[in-house]
């Protein structure tokens, strides 16, 4: 079992305290093959806490796509567990919920899988997901729910500067974005913008 | 476990009325979600029935075999799985009468089990 954590993958697995739930997932299921750390918990090093992202790679995953929760001490441990070929499929798109995973996750256990990913790391998102934040956007701004529609921008504005680490939150983004202080007018100018970057 | 889980579901449940409330619809659903497959897991434990490590939808399935939720729950439960996963990863934005769908759903899901 140990020899397929990797190295910085066991020492975090220790440090949040998530080795031995690791080990008994590994044991529930042969067809994991690799278990990624990812979302804020990753450059939260120093700082352990909230709550802890991980997405398992399944082989012949049924469905394809599915999610379930731990509780463990105070923390909510969320696992996704996602068929490989999926996710391969996802990479290729340049869907940003894979792409964050490939550039910025932290593989913890692999049995040689991972490897393979890497050379979607400079894969740039999807034209069509970028288009479609801005299609919500817009749809979010004509019911003048501003605060959903600003995520969605920013969400685009994020895509379209090649980054995929997305978010629901408002803070997080404006941080993010360096946009600080946003209105209905400035929102659509940004949207604007975007379409005609996205249709040229 | 079962009290963790009763917590985390309660805790879920309030955070779905909440953000409902909010007008956070993409929270709303997460939340439901979330409170549904504790209150899933609460069901499973007392029948004595592993649940560590089980996804949405074999919780759903080994209740329904069960005879724990009816056709109907388990279409509903379904749903919200489906919406949960669009809102998730493709970044869906459900409508308030979505929203409220599965506030129901999970309050539902709550009383019954």
């Amino acid at each position: 079992m140990n020899k397929h954590f990797t190295e910085n993958g066991l020492y975090m697995a220790k440090r949040f305290k998530i080795r031995k739930f690791i080990e008994n997932l590994i044991d529930s299921d042969v067809n994991i093959e690799t278990v990624v750390l990812f979302g804020s918990s990753v450059s939260k090093i120093e700082k352990i806490s909230g709550d802890i992202d991980l997405l398992a790679l399944k082989r012949n995953a049924k469905p394809q796509l599915d999610v379930f929760h731990e509780l463990l001490d105070n923390k909510i441990l969320e696992v996704t567990v996602i068929d490989i070929d999926k996710f391969e499929r996802e990479l290729r798109a340049g869907h940003p919920f894979a792409l964050n995973i490939v550039r910025n996750g932290l593989p913890l256990y692999d049995r040689g899988l991972w490897n393979n990913f890497l050379r979607y790391k400079s894969k740039q998102p999807g034209q069509r997901f970028i288009a479609s934040y801005l299609n919500k956007a817009r749809k979010l701004l004509k019911e003048k729910r501003l605060p959903a529609a600003t995520i969605y921008v920013l969400n685009a504005l994020l895509l379209s500067q090649n980054k995929v680490d997305l978010s629901h939150k408002l803070d997080n983004l404006k941080e993010k974005t360096n946009v600080k202080n946003i209105n209905e007018e400035a929102l659509t100018n940004i949207l604007k913008e975007l379409r005609v970057k996205v249709e040229r | 476990m079962k009290d963790k889980f009763l917590t985390g579901a309660k805790r879920a449940l309030e955070e779905t009325r909440k953000t409902l409330k909010e007008e956070r619809f993409e929270m709303c659903i997460i939340n439901a979600h979330m409170s549904c497959e504790y209150m899933m897991k609460i069901s499973l434990e007392k029948m004595h029935s592993k649940v560590r490590f089980m996804g949405f939808k074999d919780l759903m399935g080994i209740l329904k075999r069960q005879k724990l939720i009816s056709a109907s729950q388990y279409d509903e439960l379904e749903k919200l799985r489906r919406l949960r996963n669009k809102v998730y990863h493709e970044a869906y934005i459900p409508s308030k009468k979505e929203a409220e769908s599965a506030f129901k759903i999970a309050r539902k899901i709550l009383e019954k089990c």
